[in-house]
C-alpha cells in the first residue's frame, strides 16, 4: 500500500499539481487579509480573516482532493497503467487505500505550511504595533485563545402520557396533602406534563385513546401534547417585560481556582419582535447574586445596550466565580426585562453560556485544521469511489454533484418544509396532495440534510474565529464519524466497485460481466 | 525443459464483450481449450482481432472470463500471491511517464515486496541487460517505443518470475534488440521458465516457441509443437555441403528414380535477412561506434541467469537445433510421421563412397556452430 501512496505523492510533485497549490494557497493566506473589509476594529477583522482564510483554504484543499481522487484512479485506469500494478501481487483493496493514503499525504503536506503561515500571519497582526493595548488584549482573550463553555443543563421537554394522566387527575381532585407516591408523582412531572394539568379535556382524550382510538382522538391529543411543549419551551424562552430569568451554570469545582486567574465572558444572543429591523435594545444582567462576588457589586443590575439577533460576549470581572462552600463553581446569571413593552426572547439553542479560557489559539487551531483535514479525507474518497467504477470526466462530475448537494442544505430544506417538489399551492406554500415522487424526493432530502448537516456540523471556522474551544472529543467523534464511518462507507463501496473492475476492457463503454 | 507440472489451464474459455446495456457486442474468445507445461514457451499466434490480447489479459486476472475456467498455478488468476511469480510485459507501455527507469524498476519491484539492497541491485543488472543505462536517468515518456519496451521488459523480470507473459515483446524494436529478447526467451526457458508469447510475427514465435497455439475469431485453429505445426509432410530436404557436380547427379538420378518425380530441386542456402543484420551491427559495435539510444550486446540479469549463465550460448544453440531432434521419427507422434520416399539406405551408401567430403562437413559444421556460438554468446554478454 505505501509504495502506492508515494507513487501518488511523486505524480502530484512530478505534474507540478503541488507547486500550483502551494502558489494557490499562499495567495489565499496572503492576499486575503489584504481584501477583508470588517468593522474597523482588530478583533473584527481577525475574525473575518480567519473565517475567509479557513474557509477559503477548505474550499481549495476540497476542490483539490476531489481532482486529485478521481484523477488518480481514473486516469490510470483509462492509460492502461493500471494494469501494471494489478498484475503484480497488491491486492485491489490495497491498491486503493494506496492511493486514497497519497492523497491524505499530499493534503498534510499542503496543510502543514497553510497552517503555520495562518497562525504566524494572525499573531504577527495581533501583535501589531498600529494596535493599542486594549485591542491586543481583546484580540488575545477573545480571538486568539480556546475557550470553552459551559451551559445550562438541558431541560427535560419530554411527555409521557401515562405520567401526564395521572398527574392531570390528581390535579383535578384538588388535593392539598399528597401520599409519598402522589409527592414523588408531583416532582417528576416535566414542564409540558404540568401544562397538560390544566386542560381538563387530557384526561378523557388518554382515556379514550386506549382501546382502538379513532383518528381524531389521536390527533387531537397529539396537538395537546405539542402546544404543551411549545407553551413549556417558550415560557423558558420569552421573557416579557416586567419579568426576569435565571440561568445558572455549573462550572467543575476542579478548575475554578484556574478559572478565575482571567477574565470569563457570557455570551448570548436576543431576539425581540424587530426581526426584520435588528435595532438596539436595553438589556439588564446580574452575575453572581447571593455571593459575595456579585456584578456588579452594589446589586444594581448592569445596564447595556445591544443589537438583537446577533451573538454578544460581555466580559465578566476576574474571580468572580464562587470557589468554596455549597456555591462552588456555580455562576448565576439573572436577567431583567425592565422594558415597558417589548418582550425580550432568548432561544435555547442560542442560549446564554459561559465562556472560560482552557487553552491556546495553536493548538486549537490544530485541532481545527484536523477537522477540516478529516474533511478532506472524505472528500478524497468520495472522488476515488467514482473513480472506480466511472471515466474521469464523469467521475469528477458525479463528485461535484454531490458536493454541490451538501452544500445546498436550504434546497433540501425547503422540499422537506413544502412537502415535495411538485405541485407547490401557492397560497400555503405546501403541497395540496403528494405523489410518490414527492416521496422519494422528501425520503432523499431528508436523508441528505441529516448527512450533511452531520458532517459539515463540525466546522471548526466559527469556532476558531470565536476563541471557542474545540474539545479533543469533539474531534475524536468527528475522526469516528467522518473518517471511520462515512468515508469508511464510501470506500467500502469504492473498493468493491474497483475490485469487479476488468481494467483491460477494450473501450469504456463495455460493461462489467 | 519442460515437466509434467501445469503452470495455465484453459478450459471452455470464452470472454464476451458486452456494451452498456449487457448486449453481447464480440465474442472476442470463444471456448478454447489449452495447457502450458512447466519450462515451456508457448506461443499465441493469430492475426489482430483473434483473441490473443484476450485471453492473455484473462490469464491475468484483467478481464473475467464470461464462461469456461483458467487457472494460472493451479489457483484464479486474480489470486494475489500467485501473482508474485509472474511478470508480465503489455503490448503497449503502460508505464509511468514521469518516473525514469531507475524508479520504474524501483516502484515495480516494491510491489514484490523485494527489500530495497536487492531492488537496487536487480535494477542495475536489468537496466544494464536492456541496455538502459545510458538513459537511466530520464523519464520514461522521453522514451522512443523500444527504449519503453525495453524498460517495460526490465519491468517484467524483476520479480524473476516462473511465468513471463509476453505480449507482442518485439514490437517496435530494432532487429537487434528482437534478437536479444528472443535469446532472452531462450535463457529463461533453460532455467525452467515458463514463457507465454503472444505474437502476431510468426518469425518471433518459430524461433523461440516450443509450442502455439494459433487462434482465429477467437476460436483454437491449430496447436501444437513447432515441428509439429511446421512441417511439411509433402517434401524432404536435404542440407549437405557444397557438393561436386558429379555427386550432385548422382544424388539428383538416385532421388528421381526413387521418386519417378522430376520435382527436385537444388539451390544454395542463404542467411535470413535478420542473420545478416546482426552481423553487420556486431561488426560496427566491434569498431566501437557511439550511439546515445539503448545499446545492445548487454549481460543477461545474473539473477536471471541462475545455473544456465554457464555455457548459455551453447543451450540456445541447442534448442536451435532441438526442432531437428524433435523432428526424428522417435520424437514425432505416429499419426504424424512422415511417409519416407527417399530410400535412406542408398543415401547412407552415397555417403560412404565420399569419405573425405564427409568429414569436411563435419569439420565445416563444427566451424558453423563455433561462430554461432561466439555471436551469440557476445548478444548474451559471455
Amino acid at each position: 500500500m505505501w509504495p502506492i501512496a508515494k507513487q501518488t505523492l511523486k505524480a502530484a510533485i512530478r505534474y507540478r499539481f503541488v507547486v500550483a497549490m502551494v502558489v494557490a494557497l499562499l495567495v489565499i493566506v496572503f492576499g486575503i487579509p489584504l481584501l477583508v473589509k470588517s468593522d474597523g476594529t482588530a478583533k473584527g477583522t481577525v475574525q473575518l480573516v480567519l473565517t475567509y482564510t479557513l474557509g477559503s483554504t477548505t474550499a481549495l484543499l476540497g476542490i483539490a482532493s476531489l481532482w486529485m481522487g478521481c484523477g488518480t484512479l481514473a486516469r490510470e485506469i483509462e492509460d492502461n497503467v493500471m494494469q501494471m500494478v494489478a498484475v503484480k501481487p497488491i491486492a485491489r483493496w490495497q491498491v486503493w487505500l494506496g492511493k486514497w493514503l497519497g492523497i491524505m499525504l499530499l493534503n498534510a503536506a499542503l496543510m502543514v505550511p497553510t497552517g503555520l503561515a495562518i497562525f504566524f500571519l494572525i499573531n504577527a497582526r495581533a501583535n501589531s504595533q498600529e494596535l493599542n493595548e486594549f485591542e491586543k488584549a481583546k484580540l488575545q482573550n477573545e480571538v486568539l485563545v480556546s475557550r470553552s463553555s459551559v451551559r445550562e443543563p438541558e431541560r427535560d421537554f419530554s411527555i409521557s402520557r401515562q405520567r401526564a394522566y395521572l398527574y392531570a387527575l390528581l390535579v383535578a381532585e384538588g388535593k392539598t396533602e399528597y401520599t409519598e407516591a402522589e409527592q414523588a408523582l408531583r416532582m417528576s412531572v416535566t414542564g409540558p406534563e404540568h401544562i397538560l394539568s390544566f386542560r381538563p379535556d387530557y384526561p378523557r382524550l388518554v382515556e379514550q385513546a386506549q382501546g382502538k382510538p379513532s383518528d381524531e382522538v389521536l390527533s387531537k391529543l397529539e396537538e395537546l401534547e405539542n402546544d404543551a411543549v411549545r407553551i413549556s419551551k417558550a415560557s423558558h424562552e420569552i421573557i416579557l417585560p416586567g419579568q426576569s430569568q435565571i440561568w445558572e451554570f455549573q462550572i467543575q469545582t476542579n478548575i475554578v481556582e484556574e478559572i478565575n486567574k482571567k477574565p470569563i465572558y457570557l455570551r448570548f444572543k436576543f431576539n425581540a419582535d424587530d426581526e426584520y429591523d435588528p435595532k438596539s435594545h436595553t438589556l439588564w444582567f446580574a452575575v453572581g447574586e447571593g455571593t459575595n462576588k456579585r456584578w456588579p457589586p452594589e446589586g444594581a443590575f448592569k445596564e447595556m445596550n445591544r443589537g438583537s439577533s446577533a451573538f454578544h460576549e460581555e466580559q465578566l470581572p476576574i474571580g468572580i466565580v464562587p470557589d468554596k462552600g455549597p456555591q462552588n463553581g456555580l455562576v448565576r446569571v439573572h436577567f431583567m426585562n425592565r422594558n415597558s413593552e417589548r418582550p425580550i426572547i432568548f432561544l435555547m439553542e442560542d442560549g446564554p453560556m459561559i465562556l472560560y479560557h482552557d487553552g491556546g489559539f495553536g493548538m486549537n487551531l490544530f485541532r481545527g485544521l484536523l477537522i477540516i483535514y478529516f474533511w478532506l479525507g472524505l472528500i478524497s474518497a468520495i472522488g476515488l469511489m467514482a473513480s472506480s467504477f466511472l471515466s474521469f470526466p464523469v467521475a469528477t462530475f458525479m463528485s461535484l454533484g454531490i458536493l454541490l448537494i451538501s452544500a445546498s442544505t436550504g434546497t433540501l430544506e425547503q422540499i422537506i418544509e413544502e412537502g415535495g417538489i411538485t405541485g407547490i399551492n401557492h397560497e400555503t406554500g405546501k403541497k395540496d396532495e403528494s405523489s410518490m415522487l414527492d416521496g422519494a424526493a422528501i425520503f432523499f432530502a431528508k436523508g441528505a440534510v441529516k448527512i450533511t448537516t452531520s458532517i459539515w456540523g463540525y466546522s471548526p471556522v466559527d469556532s476558531l474565529s470565536d476563541g471557542r474551544t474545540i474539545k479533543w472529543s469533539t474531534l475524536l467523534s468527528a475522526f469516528v464519524w467522518i473518517v471511520l464511518i462515512m468515508s469508511g462507507l464510501v470506500m467500502a463501496v469504492g473498493v468493491y466497485m474497483f475490485h469487479r473492475k476488468e481494467l483491460a476492457l477494450p473501450n469504456p463503454t463495455a460493461s462489467m460481466n | 525443459m519442460s515437466s509434467n507440472e501445469t503452470v495455465i489451464f484453459a478450459q471452455g474459455l470464452t470472454k464476451v464483450f458486452k456494451d452498456f446495456w449487457g448486449r453481447s457486442k464480440a465474442r472476442a474468445v470463444d471456448g478454447i481449450d489449452f495447457e502450458v507445461k512447466r519450462g515451456e514457451v508457448f506461443g499465441l499466434l493469430g492475426p489482430n482481432g483473434s483473441g490473443k490480447s484476450t485471453t492473455v489479459k484473462m490469464l491475468l486476472g484483467l478481464l473475467y472470463p464470461t464462461r469456461g475456467r483458467i487457472s494460472v498455478f493451479d489457483h484464479s488468476p486474480r489470486h494475489v500471491q500467485t501473482k508474485a511469480r509472474i511478470g508480465y510485459l503489455p503490448e503497449e507501455s503502460y508505464l509511468y511517464r514521469y518516473l525514469n527507469s531507475d524508479e520504474t524498476i524501483d516502484f515495480f519491484g516494491s510491489l514484490f515486496h523485494v527489500d530495497s539492497k536487492e531492488r537496487r541491485e536487480r535494477a542495475e543488472q536489468l537496466i544494464e541487460m536492456v541496455g538502459l543505462h545510458n538513459a537511466r536517468r530520464r523519464h520514461v515518456g522521453e522514451f522512443s517505443k523500444g527504449m519503453q519496451r525495453r524498460i517495460g521488459l526490465a519491468q517484467a523480470l524483476i520479480n524473476d518470475p516462473d511465468l513471463i507473459v509476453l505480449d507482442e515483446p518485439t514490437s517496435g524494436l530494432d532487429p537487434i534488440g528482437c534478437r536479444e529478447i528472443k535469446d532472452l526467451i531462450l535463457t529463461l526457458a533453460e532455467r525452467g521458465k515458463t514463457v507465454i508469447l503472444s505474437s502476431h510475427l510468426l518469425a518471433d514465435v518459430e524461433d523461440v516457441c516450443d509450442r502455439a497455439m494459433i487462434l482465429y475469431g477467437g476460436r483454437v485453429q491449430a496447436m501444437g509443437t513447432m515441428s509439429e505445426l511446421l512441417a511439411n509432410r509433402d517434401a524432404t530436404r536435404i542440407t549437405a555441403p557444397t557438393l561436386s557436380r558429379e555427386t550432385m547427379d548422382r544424388v539428383l538420378t538416385l532421388i528421381r528414380e526413387d521418386t519417378g518425380s522430376d520435382e527436385v530441386r537444388v539451390d544454395n542456402p542463404t542467411q535470413n535477412l535478420e542473420s545478416l543484420f546482426l552481423n553487420i551491427v556486431e561488426q560496427a559495435r566491434q569498431e566501437e561506434s557511439e550511439t546515445s539510444g539503448a545499446t545492445s550486446g548487454n549481460r543477461v540479469a545474473e539473477y536471471l541467469r541462475g545455473d544456465a549463465s554457464g555455457n548459455r550460448a551453447d543451450r540456445v544453440l541447442d534448442h536451435l537445433t532441438r526442432a531437428v531432434d524433435e523432428a526424428t521419427p522417435g520424437k514425432v507422434p505416429d499419426a504424424a510421421k512422415p511417409t519416407e520416399t527417399v530410400d535412406i539406405d542408398k543415401l547412407a551408401g552415397l555417403a560412404k563412397a565420399e569419405p573425405a567430403q564427409q568429414a569436411d562437413v563435419a569439420a565445416k559444421k563444427e566451424e558453423n556452430l563455433d561462430k554461432a556460438n561466439e555471436k551469440l554468446g557476445g548478444l548474451l554478454g559471455d
